[in-house]
């Protein structure tokens, strides 16, 4: 992912329009769940609106990061001074796609759990997200499968929420799901083989166009009833 | 128990309620659809008059009766859509 290493060469600077479009994907639908939650007061929303744009922003980071370091390896510094530059560029990018990740993932996390009691949010983001960047070996592989862990979490939340409503919106978030908490089990493979890296993108691009498709199937089925 | 509802619900029901009867529609037809007490659905119709969501006017006989704005079909459409969301992820 953010280690720009792990991408097969000829899928460099793709991964950096996806994450792009991850980024601006979850920026809409926070802005959209901030926009109700001045509506209805719900604080469950609010939290989805705010996880939504922790992980918008980790994107943001990561695919900025990325260019800079594809600038970096094509630039003319001398080689020394140039790695060590990368070096850090990705080990900041590292940092902090794993810190606005993971605190995004505990916020929908503390969602589902319906609890209003915030110091369980956060003494998890805190043991958590100081636990795997404090971690100095293998902590990328860390963190998928903390990741994976908190996502089949929330998965639990979407099947039974699917289960209730049994209808086309309930499902398309429940795959939704299903497809980033796949993706993070494909990132830990692509740790050993970089063509993972590729397929671990392909079903996160699947992931959030499912969630653009649920947006955009609750405001056209407004707008066909507007029309008849 | 059934959870309480909340404001903006009992505000769908009292408007889904005009809208269902479509027009001229009557405050005991409004009271049966909304179940709340009358007390409570004099100051929510009050509301939602001062909000422009219904227009309230007299019948032959000069009782009053409700009409939906367009304000009121608008907001119906917006309930809609959050509830759908809502209703997406979970979050009630």
């Amino acid at each position: 992912m953010v280690n720009f290493y792990l991408s097969p060469k000829w899928f460099s600077g793709y991964d950096i329009i996806l994450e792009l479009v991850f980024a601006i994907i979850l920026l809409t639908i926070s802005i959209f769940a901030f926009n109700i939650y001045k509506k209805t007061k719900k604080d469950s929303v609010k939290i989805l609106g705010i996880s939504f744009s922790l992980m918008s922003l980790s994107y943001f980071i990561q695919s900025i990061f990325n260019l800079l370091m594809i600038l970096q390896i094509n630039s003319s510094l001398p080689r020394g001074i140039n790695l060590k530059l990368i070096s850090s560029i990705n080990q900041l990018a590292l940092n902090s796609h794993i810190l606005f990740m993971t605190l995004g993932l505990i916020l929908l996390s503390y969602m589902t759990l319906k609890t209003k009691n915030r110091k369980i949010f956060i003494y998890l983001a805190i043991i958590i997200t100081f636990s795997i960047l404090l971690i100095t070996t293998n902590r990328l592989f860390v963190f998928y499968i903390l990741s994976s862990i908190f996502l089949l979490y929330i998965q639990i939340h979407f099947i039974r929420n699917y289960l209730k409503f049994k209808n086309l919106n309930a499902l398309l978030i429940l795959l939704a799901f299903l497809f980033l908490f796949l993706s993070n089990i494909i990132f830990t493979f692509s740790l050993y083989r970089k063509i993972f890296y590729f397929w671990a993108h392909i079903a996160l691009l699947i992931s959030y166009l499912l969630i653009l498709l649920n947006f955009y199937t609750i405001r056209k089925n407004v707008k066909k009833k507007r029309k008849a | 128990m059934s959870k309480k509802r909340e404001r903006l619900e009992i505000i769908y029901d009292i408007l889904k309620a005009i809208q269902y009867k479509g027009k001229d529609v009557k405050p005991t037809h409004i009271l049966y659809k909304s179940n709340i007490s009358t007390a409570m659905l004099k100051e929510y119709l009050a509301d939602l008059k001062r909000k422009k969501l219904i227009h309230i006017s007299s019948d032959k006989k000069n009782k009053k009766i409700f009409n939906l704005t367009k304000k009121g079909h608008h907001y119906l459409q917006e309930y809609k859509i959050i509830q759908d969301f809502i209703n997406s992820y979970g979050l009630d």
